[in-house]
């Protein structure tokens, strides 16, 4: 186990940006990473704000700040630093998966899940209230 | 693959760097930097401050205790349990049942987006306004992109997107139906705009907020007069109806004129 996470790359991406995400325990010392995908930077144009913010938040957890091709940087750190695994934190966003996906052909990828905040709970709801009657007991007790 | 080791001996160094590291995607006129630092000393001081009990009286109101702790929230920076945690330290958390489904709004979005995340940029349902998505126009109009529609209220919420990256809820709100119901614009083009300037946006919260004001994720179009934004935000904002003429009329004549192929049981005719 110990021997995996040292050879890991902690793939650090705007939905986890906190120093005690479970994607960081066990990492020993292994190379964190921040990417600035190109072609998101240029289909989201992100003010000068959202940029500054994420840059000041990547500084004060230490992470390198990187930008290119999200999956080519991850497979070059990798071949640089010699690792075999890619980390990352779990999100909905369907850009990371598809990474993800793409990285699987020749690393392994651990998505790791956040602390839970809600129950699990099966099925879909259209409107937030029948959701917030599933969900509020635990929250409020 | 380009490093990027901004200068940080000030705010205003690391700045300069931001500038010159994305000048090939931040436009000559993007220069404001917010008054929310990034980080989590800063999250965790704005967590101490916060008031739920005064949060749940006054949320609605602009000047209101509302946390500003959503950009936090929204990068992970601060885990909502911590946040929820936090809150029912201060008060039983049956008396500020208001706060803690106002922070679990956002995972039901997130849930949402999870399971159907083709419904981030797609009419989830038909608008319920009497006109078609093609009758809505594809791109925001620069006055709305610059906040100079002439209407002073709406010019106030959108100059707080523009310099500090965040925008009280009710004015997302008040600015979104302007921007879908009063210039017919279609959801998707201010959804886009809010993305590249608030600091808490995500596709989920955003994205499907503005379905829900639009009608096609809700029964009905959420539209607004004067006398509701006076009513919340008139000791700060601009509100007499000399400068806000398009908004200064009853809830019955706004209707008429905005959705007038509506029928009255709120279905398109």
């Amino acid at each position: 186990m110990k021997e995996t996470a040292l050879k890991a790359i902690i793939w650090v991406h705007e939905d986890a940006l906190r120093s005690s995400h479970p994607v960081f325990f066990d990492s020993g010392n292994a190379t964190r990473a921040f990417i600035f995908d190109d072609a998101l930077l240029e289909q989201k144009r992100y003010s000068l704000k959202r940029l500054q913010f994420i840059t000041e938040t990547l500084i004060e957890m230490n992470v390198p700040i990187y930008r290119g091709d999200t999956c080519a940087c991850l497979k070059t750190l990798a071949a640089e630093t010699g690792a075999n695994q890619i980390r990352t934190a779990d999100s909905p966003d369907p850009a990371i998966e598809q990474c993800a996906t793409n990285l699987r052909e020749s690393l392994d990828v651990v998505v790791v899940k956040d602390d839970g905040f809600l129950p699990e709970l099966d099925g879909e709801f259209h409107r937030f209230f029948k959701f917030w009657d599933k969900v509020k007991k635990p929250l409020l007790s | 693959m380009q490093r990027f080791q901004p200068n940080t001996s000030s705010r205003e160094s690391l700045t300069e760097s931001v500038q010159e590291f994305f000048a090939d995607v931040l436009s000559d006129e993007d220069i404001s930097v917010s008054p929310f630092p990034g980080g989590e000393k800063a999250a965790q001081a704005r967590l101490e401050d916060i008031d739920p009990v005064a949060y749940c009286r006054s949320r609605n109101f602009y000047a209101g205790a509302v946390t500003r702790l959503s950009p936090y929230i929204r990068h992970g920076i601060l885990h909502p349990e911590a946040v929820r945690q936090k809150a029912t330290a201060a008060a039983p958390a049956k008396t500020i049942e208001k706060f803690i489904q106002e922070l679990t709004w956002r995972f039901f979005w997130q849930r949402t987006y999870r399971q159907h995340p083709e419904w981030i940029w797609q009419d989830i349902e038909p608008y319920k306004t009497g006109f078609s998505s093609a009758e809505y126009a594809d791109e925001l109009p620069y006055d709305i992109e610059q906040g100079e529609t002439g209407i002073a209220c709406i010019d106030h919420f959108i100059q707080d997107l523009l310099q500090t990256g965040y925008m009280h809820n009710h004015t997302r709100m008040y600015v979104a139906s302007y921007v879908v119901h009063f210039r017919r614009v279609k959801w998707q083009a201010g959804a886009r705009w809010f993305l590249r300037h608030l600091l808490d946006g995500d596709p989920a919260s955003n994205n499907f907020s503005w379905q829900w004001v639009a009608s096609t994720f809700a029964h009905k179009p959420y539209f607004f007069n004067l006398d509701n934004v006076a009513k919340y935000c008139g000791n700060q904002v601009d509100c007499s109806p000399a400068h806000n003429q398009a908004l200064d009329a009853s809830y019955e004549q706004l209707e008429a004129r905005l959705f007038p192929h509506k029928g009255a049981s709120g279905k398109s005719l």
